[in-house]
């Protein structure tokens, strides 16, 4: 193949549309040429760059135009369906808030099915009491203070009752914080090393600083009124607010699978949390927004406690929703780096590392007949990591649709 | 259990508008941030995704589920944007300026980025965008579909109503010319 030929197909290639023998041809011409390799790394590079670009919003008044459209050209399409406002009343409810205020939520992240006594047992026998519990505590707290019933705008609904935002105190500060944890079940003689350094240490009831090998799930739930209770926190959990935690599960998440799918070689049990404080304009907007992200990423609200919310998310898409919660507004705090397992963390830092390698290799002039085999073996090693990663995520996706 | 899109398009042919709005909720941001990344201006991306929204709602009681129901909103976002494009063509009101002001990047603040970090990442995103803008306009549209929006090739082609063989040439003709913009300007290392 020449080098012309090749670079029409290096963009079908880069995607894997090409047929069998038509990649087998350029994936020849590549171990040959490095020019064209140069090629592909670019094309790579620049479409990388595309990928990058966040997500928008769109204008807030959009919902409100949309509405008024649709109720003036009468587009009802079925004369069942009376005239209304869209959007308008899911919110209408909440107060307007001050100029600048803070909203508070954590975000629990279940990265894999709850053993049922693991979830049975702490989830549902003690969820009420702790969350008495951890109500009482709250009243202490410096900035998550307990208020009065009168000052809270309740949805119609059970506070405990999971689904879209519908709730939220128009309190005149209200700040966004997201907790940070896992627990996996790793066999030890794999994985029983320190937890990443900069991540946030699984808690066990005795104040934490156990290694992820060593937190088991028990410990992991029921740490978190004791921590309340003793003030002994995680050296990572610079604030002392509440940690507003898996105890808040409710029962049915007691029924998520208790076994792995067979094709996942060992157990992998994560539960990554992420703590983040947000500024934020205007309330209403960003309630709004909250809604949309737990319902745009198939989330739920765990539970809502004044100016903590706690939220759900699939884990494999639980970067994006974070990333979402930090554009709602300035970022004051934040812990979610290692809302991922051990295990996951550890492959994909190889994963990254080979990346690297590869890239430096390609950006050099003249590749060896020894960097080419390299290269080789590096690309075995990168598609085989990649197969590993889409496997966690594949299983953390079945578990919570 | 969260519904598929498909079970809310048969509520609201049903009569629920409750189910309309989630599928505004679900698909609001993904049409919007197609259409300014087509346009390059934040003024036409809210026209256009209003206009998005209100085909939806016309057209939504005759959707008969041949496609997903991603492909097809893609499908009218696609359309709204092509006629966009025509219509400010013929009113030759594109301000070069007015598109300028209006590239001012939305960078997703992260916390482990210092200030520098911040403004270098925002001004990042608002080059690429320029590079965008320089594409032709089927160039763009592949593109975002693609790199953005994840569609696969089958669902490109149903998308932009061409062959699986041109969505290949088109799409492999858009990436070298983002490219070599890209690499004329000294972006890429």
């Amino acid at each position: 193949m020449q080098c012309q030929e090749v670079r029409q197909l290096l963009s079908a290639y880069m995607d894997e549309q090409l047929e069998a023998l038509q990649k087998e041809d350029v994936s020849a011409h590549l171990r040959e040429c490095t020019v064209c390799v140069a090629e592909l790394a670019e094309m790579q590079q620049a479409v990388n760059l595309l990928r990058q670009l966040p997500e928008l919003s769109p204008p807030p008044q959009f919902r409100t135009r949309l509405s008024e459209q649709i109720a003036a050209k009468d587009l009802s399409p079925s004369p069942a369906r009376p005239p209304r406002s869209f959007f308008l009343q899911r919110w209408v409810r909440f107060v307007a808030a001050a100029a600048v205020i803070f909203l508070t939520v954590g975000i629990t992240t279940l990265l894999y099915g709850l053993p049922s006594p693991w979830g049975h047992k702490d989830l549902t026998q003690n969820s009420v009491q702790e969350d008495a519990a951890a109500k009482e505590q709250l009243t202490a707290s410096t900035d998550l203070r307990h208020r009065p019933e009168s000052n809270v705008v309740q949805a119609p609904e059970s506070s405990n009752q999971r689904g879209p935002l519908e709730s939220f105190n128009a309190g005149d500060s209200v700040k966004l914080r997201k907790e940070s944890r896992q627990t996996e079940a790793i066999p030890p003689e794999k994985e029983d090393g320190p937890t990443p350094s900069s991540g946030i240490e699984p808690r066990g009831g005795q104040g934490g600083g156990q290694s992820a090998g060593e937190n088991d799930r028990q410990v992991s739930i029921m740490a978190l009124p004791a921590e309340d209770d003793s003030g002994d926190m995680s050296p990572a959990q610079p604030d002392d607010s509440p940690q507003m935690g898996i105890s808040a599960v409710p029962e049915e998440d007691a029924k998520l699978p208790a076994k792995l799918p067979e094709a996942v070689p060992e157990a992998v049990n994560e539960v990554g949390n992420a703590m983040l404080t947000l500024q934020v304009q205007d309330f209403n907007q960003a309630l709004n927004m909250v809604n949309n992200i737990v319902e745009k990423y198939s989330g739920e609200v765990i539970r809502r406690e004044e100016k903590t919310l706690e939220l759900q998310f699939p884990a494999a898409i639980y970067d994006k929703a974070v990333m979402e919660m930090k554009s709602m507004g300035k970022v004051l705090e934040s812990q979610t780096k290692d809302a991922v397992s051990v295990k996951y963390q550890k492959i994909n830092d190889k994963l990254q590392a080979l990346l690297k390698e590869k890239n430096d290799l390609l950006q050099k002039e003249n590749i060896t007949p020894v960097e080419k085999e390299r290269l080789e073996d590096m690309q075995n090693s990168i598609d085989e990591y990649s197969r590993q990663l889409q496997d966690v995520n594949k299983l953390i996706t079945v578990n919570f649709n | 259990m969260q519904c598929s899109d498909e079970q809310l398009v048969d509520k609201f042919k049903s009569g629920s508008v409750e189910a309309f709005e989630e599928l505004v909720n679900r698909y609001e941001r993904k049409v919007y941030t197609l259409a300014y990344r087509f346009t390059g201006n934040y003024a036409d991306a809210g026209d256009m995704v209003q206009e998005v929204f209100i085909r939806v709602y016309r057209a939504l009681p005759k959707f008969r589920a041949e496609s997903s129901f991603s492909t097809w909103i893609y499908k009218v976002a696609a359309n709204v944007c092509r006629d966009e494009l025509r219509k400010q063509r013929r009113k030759k009101s594109v301000s070069l300026e007015n598109m300028e002001a209006n590239q001012g990047e939305i960078a997703v603040a992260d916390d482990a980025q210092s200030p520098e970090e911040f403004v270098e990442q925002r001004d990042l995103q608002a080059r690429v965008q320029k590079y965008i803008d320089q594409l032709t306009e089927d160039q763009r549209m592949i593109l975002l579909l693609r790199e953005m929006h994840q569609l696969s090739y089958e669902e490109m082609a149903d998308v932009l109503e061409c062959s699986l063989g041109t969505v290949k040439s088109r799409l492999s003709r858009a990436r070298l010319a983002l490219k070599n913009k890209m690499q004329a300007a000294g972006e890429l290392s």
